[in-house]
């Protein structure tokens, strides 16, 4: 796997080496970063795989299937091929919830989520089809279009918005996390929130003189309205879900502040919150299989029985409030500096929320790991595996701070100034 | 021992070497943003040399003393590794003049206190650790905030930059930090961390780390010093009076660093940085101390905090009140202890008006009372019913490295002073004024047993000052009830009102309705038709 991601990295150099402008496949730092991930992530679900032992070739197809589908949609350079890889990773994750997941609930979650994700891809194919004679369909050209800007471009932002879930369009994204199976969780946390992102990266780059301001306020107070409604979820699934989203939340603003160091902190988030709530969906599930339940204020006394594996919560939830040796803090640092070059007034909202976000990250932790001890249901599973899967989690955690310079090395900023940002700062 | 004998000579060493004048930048580089390199810079001057000299000493006290504390806990592994990281953290908050480089361990301090306060899992200490994180983390907010103002200047680093925005984030991330006037609610709750922690977290690591802060920053701050005067003073009279009326043996502890801390940063205020320096690292030394021995007391009467608890044996623990005698002492600054350097220089820098003059002398005066109402509950009045187990065996091992750390508190004064102050040094007060100290604090021994100061104790005992002047209210219960109100409110009206009824749920509900509206005008066709021929029959 870990060579087979080698080679295809040492492809992508080749081509854009040699091809850089016609080629089908497609080079900068996003995609290749968005492809290592899924990756990654792939190797994480072949490990998970030992979990579903009675349909492990049916859940392997599916896993291939998906992060193949996820693959090709970073990797084309073309928005037909984008468009169709973007639809095609639908019908697996939906499989996975459908097969896999273990409540009758899934049948609605799957629906809000088919459904929601059609409404936002339909009028998407609409709008190619409109444009088709107008717009070349190649990303690198497209950026030089005009089309994108005014209101076109906001509408490209409403329809991306539905798959990175923007606050008001959000709610299919709960309860498919909710309902899905420890990897449907992992795949949609890591990597398909992250295909919204990077939507609108590709068509609308920097989105010039859009009306900026109705959708810097839908994500600015929707951001605050759901750290307020993560604080009161009494399922630890969904808790998690929220707080996943809320973070999510943050990218969308880093693109709509439309300066230099946003760009380079939404990136930073995505890559940070890929390895942190996909870590913080594992360690529900580690608890859910043992108490066979998610209620917060069931789950109780975790440090008592798993003293080790609520430190790695509790390191894993401090990502989530960004604490000094996380990646993510620098995202953090990058968005605030770009938030207070917008306007003095949007950073305190923004501080308020971050307040939150510790709030409830810390009210869920106390909760679970203080208190009376629940009864374990569930013995028999294996511990090895989780370590592993935690250890691929760990892993970048602790390390990607010191990768950081990375951004200096790949040389970044020549690629944003052909994507087109302002260079304001 | 060995380490405890290095850091001490290491402390003496530097400074004794190390001049005031001098300061080395290290810098490490970190990234490069649209040209701008963004390094990570160590600061070494004789602030950070000496404050970190005096953090590793006392903390290599309480590492050993949490050898026997912790004794038997089957967590003391995971006890130690957060005690070493929370003493990193804090040497990283000293060395850096950055401001994200401060972030790294002002944040540190945040977390690693909070896992430390909850370190027994009860419910009660996890109320307490959620809201010193919550204070915390206001602090780390404004931090964030003012990292975002100083981008503008494409630079970090604060000497060079100042306007009023920024300043005014830094004083507030400093006060949630010290726990001034109005975030103080949380000092006393961070408690119920052991008591190895709590006597780091008082005298040299997290309250005054935000100390630090301003020190560090005391050029930019210079322009609202009469704001941080003004939140030291009241710091100062509020604790004191808190004090007086508390019956938790570490609380009152808490309350002393408190109001401690207010009479610093009002020394502050007045501009007197070096002397208000000087005093931190005093309090600091025997404030560690005075943690620690209590903690012996504590431990000692079956973990019972409370003074009217405490089972003095005089014979077994003869060391122990010796020692917390000294601390008190010096914590009230009897002359030629060494808290009394220090204290006097405030008092005397104080005078330049009488209005703050009679503060201190009020804050002071506290302090002394305070400080009586504990020895005499504690030692004078104390139980004499035996426990059924008497005093642990090993007390003078433990009491040794304490005993260490109170006679530099006892002695070290002087040489200090010296090394502070060898280059200017003059007194504003008469020895007459001065001789004012000394009645003071005897009238206050002669007076404190005597029914009069009782009655107004008793007077002034109402719920108003036993709530910390509501700001417990305000900034725990009250705060947190409102926001989870509030928070449930709007997922009730936005989450699962609004957006279910206009979204999916209203959808679907449409399209039900207009099928089953497709579906009667299905099957009574026949009929509408009829009537539609009879209504246009009847027009004929």
């Amino acid at each position: 796997m870990l060579v087979g991601g080698l080679i295809l990295v040492l492809f992508f150099i080749f081509i854009r080496s040699y091809f850089s402008l016609y080629s089908i496949g497609f080079l900068d730092l996003i995609s290749l970063v968005m492809m290592l991930l899924v990756l990654y992530f792939h190797m994480v679900f072949i490990i998970l795989s030992s979990k579903y032992k009675t349909a492990i070739w049916e859940y392997q197809l599916l896993m291939f299937f998906l992060s193949r589908s996820l693959l090709f949609c970073f990797f084309f350079k073309n928005l037909w091929w984008f468009y169709i890889f973007f639809e095609v990773s639908l019908i697996p994750l939906l499989l996975v919830i459908f097969r896999f997941g273990y409540q009758v609930e899934r049948v609605q979650a799957a629906f809000y989520l088919f459904f929601y994700t059609i409404a936002g891809s339909l009028p998407l194919l609409t709008l190619f089809l409109i444009f088709s004679g107008k717009i070349m369909f190649n990303f690198q050209l497209l950026l030089f279009n005009r089309l994108r800007r005014g209101i076109v471009g906001f509408l490209f932002f409403l329809i991306f918005s539905i798959k990175l879930p923007v606050y008001l369009f959000h709610l299919w994204l709960p309860k498919a996390h909710v309902e899905a199976p420890v990897t449907g969780s992992i795949v949609l946390a890591a990597i398909l929130l992250k295909l919204g992102g990077y939507g609108l990266i590709r068509i609308i780059g920097g989105i010039y003189n859009m009306p900026l301001s109705p959708a810097v306020s839908i994500v600015l107070w929707g951001r605050a309205l759901r750290a307020l409604v993560c604080s009161i979820q009494s399922d630890l699934k969904s808790l998690v879900a929220y707080s996943s989203v809320s973070h999510i939340g943050v990218t969308v603003r880093g693109l709509l502040f439309n300066y230099y160091v946003a760009f380079k902190g939404f990136l930073v988030v995505i890559i940070g919150h890929a390895f942190c709530s996909s870590a913080l969906f594992f360690l529900v599930n580690f608890l859910y299989e043992r108490g066979l339940r998610r209620q917060i204020f069931v789950l109780r006394g975790a440090r008592r029985l798993f003293f080790f594996m609520s430190f790695i919560f509790f390191l894993f939830f401090s990502v989530n409030f960004n604490v000094p040796p996380s990646f993510n803090l620098f995202g953090e640092i990058f968005l605030f500096m770009a938030r207070w070059q917008f306007h003095f007034l949007v950073p305190l909202v923004f501080g308020g929320v971050s307040f939150f976000v510790a709030l409830y990250c810390v009210y869920a932790y106390s909760n679970i790991a203080q208190g009376k001890i629940w009864k374990i249901k569930n013995y028999f599973i294996r511990l090895d595996l989780n370590f592993l899967v935690l250890t691929y989690h760990l892993i970048p955690r602790l390390c990607l701070i010191f990768f950081l310079f990375l951004f200096y090395l790949t040389s970044l900023y020549k690629k944003c100034e052909s994507v087109g940002f302002k260079k304001r700062c | 021992m060995g380490a405890l004998a290095f850091t001490l000579i290491f402390l003496f060493l530097i400074v004794s070497f190390m001049k005031p004048q001098t300061s080395y930048v290290i810098e490490f580089f970190l990234l490069r943003l649209r040209g701008k390199d963004i390094y990570y810079v160590a600061f070494w001057d004789f602030f950070s040399w000496l404050f970190i000299s005096l953090v590793i000493c006392i903390s290599v006290v309480v590492f050993f003393y949490s050898l026997y504390y912790i004794d038997g806990d089957h967590r003391r592994l995971g006890f130690r590794f957060l005690l070493i990281s929370f003493v990193v953290a804090i040497i990283f908050l000293v060395i850096s003049p950055n401001l994200v480089s401060l972030l790294l361990g002002w944040d540190g301090l945040g977390v690693t206190s909070y896992l430390l306060v909850i370190y027994y899992a009860r419910s009660s200490r996890s109320l307490a650790g959620i809201l010193t994180f919550l204070t915390n983390r206001l602090g780390d907010v404004f931090f964030l905030f003012s990292i975002g103002l100083i981008s503008f200047f494409w630079d970090w680093e604060v000497a060079f930059t100042s306007f009023f925005w920024l300043r005014l984030f830094i004083l507030l991330a400093a006060v949630t930090k010290r726990a001034q006037v109005p975030f103080s609610s949380w000092l006393p709750a961070a408690i119920a961390a052991p008591t190895p922690v709590s006597s780091l977290v008082h005298s040299s690591t997290l309250v005054t780390a935000g100390v630090y802060l301003i020190i560090r920053f005391h050029t930019l701050l210079r322009k609202i010093n009469f704001i941080i005067f003004l939140m030291g003073v009241f710091t100062l009279l509020v604790a004191g009076l808190m004090a007086l009326f508390e019956w938790d043996l570490k609380k009152l502890i808490a309350f002393s660093t408190l109001s401690q801390l207010g009479f610093i940063v009002a020394a502050y205020g007045l501009g007197l940085v070096w002397i208000r320096f000087f005093h931190l690292i005093n309090h600091a030394l025997f404030k560690a101390s005075l943690f620690l021995s209590a903690g012996i007391l504590i431990h000692n009467t079956d973990s019972s905090q409370e003074f009217r608890n405490i089972f003095f044996v005089p014979s077994q623990l003869f060391w122990v009140a010796r020692v917390i005698n000294i601390c008190l002492l010096c914590l009230c600054g009897v002359p030629f202890t060494r808290g009394f350097y220090s204290k006097d220089l405030i008092i005397d820098g104080g005078s330049i008006s009488l209005l703050f003059f009679v503060f201190y002398l009020t804050g002071v005066l506290f302090t002394v009372i305070y400080r009586f109402r504990f020895f005499f509950y504690s030692f004078w009045f104390s139980n004499l019913r035996r426990p059924f187990s008497l005093s642990y065996e090993k007390i003078f091992f433990i009491l040794f490295p304490v005993a260490v750390l109170v006679s530099i508190a006892l002695t070290g004064g002087w040489f200090f002073f010296d090394c502070f102050f060898s280059f200017w040094y003059f007194s504003v007060l008469s020895p007459g004024w001065k001789a004012l100290y000394f009645l003071l604090f005897f009238s206050v021994v002669f007076a404190s047993r005597k029914i009069a100061v009782k009655l107004i104790l008793r007077l002034l005992k109402i719920f108003f000052f036993s709530s910390l002047w509501y700001l417990k209210y305000f900034f725990s219960s009250k705060l947190l009830k409102n926001f989870l109100s509030s928070s449930l409110m709007s997922a009730k009206a936005v989450d699962q009102g609004m957006l279910e009824k206009v979204g999916p749920q209203g959808l679907s509900l449409l399209i039900f309705l207009s099928g089953k509206g497709g579906f009667y005008v299905q099957s009574f066709a026949v009929l509408i038709f009829l009537a539609i021929f009879l209504v246009g029959f009847l027009f004929l």
